[in-house]
């Protein structure tokens, strides 16, 4: 059996790497007042060979007693069953999330390796996601044709003047809607 | 009659930290060199004779290295005189804000193609820096015009997004074919390195820098002012250059000589001088 938990991390503090990818939006690619906001936050999926209840407090002992996911002094974290919850089902009606992800590169393998060395194994596999919660000016509505393929061009990096959060050589991409839909842009 | 002086503007983003030194390195090869301001203003960056991005953390690598700094008006003015055919060279950081403009590798005219992804290295992650040995692997550009192929130049390495990769398949067998990939990592004796610790990043073909298809815009990620003079290479360091540093010892006029990164700035200034004719 393998069960699969998210930690879904996120800064108490103000977040000066959001500010400056809403001012490259709003100013640097001209996209002004259409984009109120932005939060950044990482997920980190984890595989474990256990059942849920034993998965759960396994992984919250990680982030606990490891600090290698977060640090409690200006982290919250919050610790998921992913078949209990889905990234994006917290989405105001105004926003869109963007995860980005890197391509090729073992990042999950050092962060298993790392929580081995400090005696905190367990977990099979970890994969680590960027995700961009990005507010719009209004509702996104079903049927939108205006938002939704602007949302989708800054995501990714095609052009000096399109795209910011993925470059698609090498990083992933897909942008979750406020009612369930997800669009893969880059696998 | 004594030759003109090439003007070479070394661009300054918040966040970056290699730009005196750049400009010494640039000073001590036969140019001149002032350090502009990314809010400047850009109708005094035509004066310049070529332009150099150098090495840092613009922006503090929010987003993605060279991400924010790509989006700036400062690089549309860049893409202006890029496109009149004077050189760029982006280091490092410098590199990695050129690759997400799209003017490298540039074989389709902006459009990103590239991308400088985080090292990959066997049981270790992140930062890393080291003398690489550099091979010649093209002429044919604005930071190669004065060496030779196949020369071994020992130039340091610091990054943690370093790895040249891309998603279009066959790019970079046509980069090579067109004598657009400048340098490659090596082992000391000069074979390419396609492993680590040669290869310090994991990088597509063991590529250190790429240029488009003109030559007169590169991307590199070893950083060439930190190897501008002999005494800057370490007297440990295998290879030509090593023993050059080891015979010097002690003799300062020696010490002062260009080192191997100073080929890269004798190249700069030699494409200015010359234009960049048809090398390849």
């Amino acid at each position: 059996m393998t069960e699969r938990i998210l930690l879904s991390i996120s800064l108490k503090v103000p977040d000066n790497e959001a500010r400056s990818a809403l001012e490259a939006l709003r100013v640097k690619m001209g996209f002004g007042e259409l984009f109120t906001g932005l939060v950044r936050e990482e997920l980190w999926e984890l595989e474990f060979d256990e059942p849920r209840g034993e998965a759960l407090a396994r992984a919250e002992e990680l982030v606990a007693k490891t600090n290698l996911f977060a640090n409690p002094n200006k982290h919250r974290c919050e610790v998921h069953a992913a078949a209990e919850w889905a990234l994006g089902d917290d989405l105001g009606a105004d926003e869109a999330s963007i995860v980005v992800a890197d391509r090729g590169h073992p990042e999950g393998e050092g962060m298993l390796t790392a929580l081995a060395r400090v005696g905190a194994g367990g977990a099979r596999t970890a994969r680590r996601f960027i995700v961009w919660r990005i507010r719009v000016a209004r509702d996104i509505p079903r049927d939108d044709h205006r938002v939704i393929p602007v949302i989708e061009r800054v995501a990714v990096t095609t052009s000096r003047t399109t795209g910011l959060f993925c470059n698609p050589h090498s990083q992933t991409a897909r942008v979750l809607l406020p009612w369930g839909e997800e669009k893969v842009l880059v696998a | 009659m004594a030759e003109r002086e090439p003007r070479i503007a070394v661009i300054r983003f918040p966040g970056m930290n290699c730009e005196e030194e750049t400009r010494r390195a640039i000073l001590a090869h036969g140019m001149s060199s002032d350090i502009f301001m990314w809010n400047g203003p850009t109708d005094v960056l035509a004066d310049y004779d070529g332009y150099v991005l150098p090495g840092g953390f613009s922006y503090q690598d929010r987003v993605r290295a060279g991400a924010i700094a790509a989006k700036d008006r400062v690089i549309e003015c860049l893409f202006e005189q890029a496109q009149l055919g004077k050189p760029l060279i982006g280091i490092c950081n410098g590199a990695q804000i050129l690759l997400e403009t799209g003017l490298v590798p540039g074989t389709e005219e902006g459009v990103v193609q590239m991308g400088l992804a985080r090292n990959v290295m066997p049981g270790r992650d992140g930062y890393y820096t080291r003398w690489a040995h550099c091979r010649i692997a093209s002429i044919g550009s604005c930071a190669t015009c004065a060496t030779k192929p196949d020369d071994v130049l020992p130039i340091p390495v610091a990054h943690a997004e370093g790895r040249f990769v891309t998603a279009t398949d066959g790019l970079i067998e046509e980069l090579a074919e067109h004598g657009q990939i400048v340098l490659r990592y090596a082992r000391p004796d000069g074979a390419v390195g396609d492993e680590f610790p040669w290869n310090p990043n994991g990088s597509a073909m063991a590529i250190a820098a790429v240029s488009n298809p003109r030559g007169n815009v590169v991307a590199m990620m070893p950083h060439p002012e930190r190897s501008s003079w002999l005494f800057q290479v370490p007297v440990t360091l295998s290879g030509v250059w090593g023993r050059r540093r080891r015979v010097a010892r002690g003799r300062s006029a020696a010490l002062s000589g260009s080192g191997p990164g100073g080929l890269v700035m004798e190249s700069l200034r030699r494409f200015v001088l010359e234009g960049d004719g048809s090398r390849r």
